[in-house]
């Protein structure tokens, strides 16, 4: 695993939108599971004004190459699998307000949502693979046998998660990060309107719209931040995400000044 | 504005009490949001499966369920006093909902919540001053 630098978090909109009830949508635009079917989706979707802040992404998990990719209105730039030349997954930014989707996408996961960087994590993070899906057993006689429920993740159709056609094919283990920030301005932590979609801050970026991070996201631990091609955009780089526990703790170290620990887990 | 951040709690039951503490409680308070409605579990397969009972106040947009971990480590005679004859005794111990503004100045900013304490303990440091520990938890 690479470092962290600026983590970026890509939260799905439809399905936050779905999830509470403001539209309804199919189980493509979900981020999980990601489907084996990769037909184009061209359905039509308003979304109010949660596309208005310029940090906007497409994501299409189970990504044939060379194929249809884009949504109207939006002018997309490749972060990763440019001019989506390999198999696997394909993401891209715009900053275009968009009150309406309609894609011309053809994928298993179809994602179009918001993204929110935060500021570089205390030197003390810890990052880790996990490999609990295995049972060992010594038998009697002392041989040793061991049955593995899940080693990685499940692939997307006939790829690999996260391979990129001969670039990468795919790691293994559940990834995990702890991430400690201190001193982040209330501002940029709740927000001044923590009902809002629009705030600038991860409370309304990202608390709020993964319903306090129990709906999946995608988590780029050291993304670009302010300045394109400045992070990792690697393919080993994303995993789609949650948050481990269900409540988000910040400890006020100053008036209006807090520090607050995030436990990031790779789901499927 | 700052509906999380403490400066001088307010508690408020209209028509029964209405208390500001006298001043800021200690730093290292701790403010939580809470996904208390949403179970989830780990399929045999790795899989995470989620059900979202509930996930917000249904009078409110925001998200979770709002709690704050305050504490006072030199409280006065007088001041513990009033904390309790004004707000403690008068919410049964904890039991009846109150208006929480975590900060008295910032008015538009409130929570109906209770005491989230099954007892409400104070520690003598010195003479007449006092410490003491208060959980504060959104309800609806």
């Amino acid at each position: 695993m690479a470092s962290v630098g600026k983590p970026r978090f890509y939260v799905n909109v439809l399905e936050w939108l779905h999830t509470k009830g403001d539209i309804t949508t199919y189980t493509r635009f979900m981020t999980l599971p990601v489907l084996s079917d990769v037909s184009v989706n061209t359905t039509i979707h308003g979304v109010g004004n949660v596309l208005s802040q310029g940090k906007n992404f497409h994501a299409v998990l189970n990504y044939t190459s060379n194929s249809a990719f884009g949504i109207t209105g939006a002018d997309t730039t490749d972060i990763v699998n440019f001019g989506g030349e390999y198999s696997g997954f394909r993401i891209a930014t715009f900053t275009n307000t968009l009150y309406t989707i309609e894609m011309d996408t053809a994928g298993g996961s179809l994602i179009v949502g918001t993204y929110y960087d935060m500021p570089n994590p205390d030197l003390s993070l810890t990052m880790s693979r996990e490999y609990g899906g295995t049972k060992e057993t010594t038998t009697y006689n002392g041989s040793y046998v061991s049955n593995t429920m899940w080693s990685k993740p499940a692939k997307w159709g006939n790829y690999e998660a996260w391979s990129l056609g001969t670039l990468y094919s795919g790691g293994s283990g559940r990834r995990s990060w702890n991430l400690k920030f201190s001193y982040i301005d209330h501002d940029d932590l709740w927000g001044t309107d923590q009902s809002s979609a629009t705030n600038d801050s991860f409370f309304s970026q990202v608390w709020h719209k993964t319903l306090g991070g129990t709906l999946p996201f995608i988590f780029q631990p050291d993304g670009d931040g302010d300045t394109p091609d400045s992070g990792n955009n690697d393919p080993d780089q994303f995993a789609i995400c949650k948050f481990k526990e269900n409540s988000m703790q910040a400890t006020q170290s100053a008036h209006n000044v807090y520090d607050i620990s995030l436990s990031i887990e790779e789901v499927w | 504005m700052a509906d999380y951040n403490v400066a001088t709690p307010q508690f408020i039951n209209p028509s029964i009490f209405n208390y500001t503490m006298p001043y800021a409680p200690d730093l290292k308070i701790t403010m939580i949001n809470e996904m208390d409605g949403v179970d989830r579990v780990r399929t045999r397969g790795g899989h995470d499966l989620v059900n979202h009972r509930y996930h917000k106040n249904p009078g409110e947009t925001r998200t979770g369920r709002r709690s704050w971990l305050i504490s006072y480590s030199y409280l006065g005679n007088s001041d513990f006093d009033d904390l309790y004859s004004k707000v403690i005794k008068k919410t049964n111990g904890g039991q009846l909902s109150f208006i929480f503004k975590p900060d008295s100045s910032q008015g538009a900013y409130s929570a109906t919540c209770k005491f989230d304490m099954k007892s409400l303990q104070y520690k003598q440091v010195a003479n007449g001053v006092y410490s003491v520990k208060l959980k504060i938890r959104e309800v609806w």
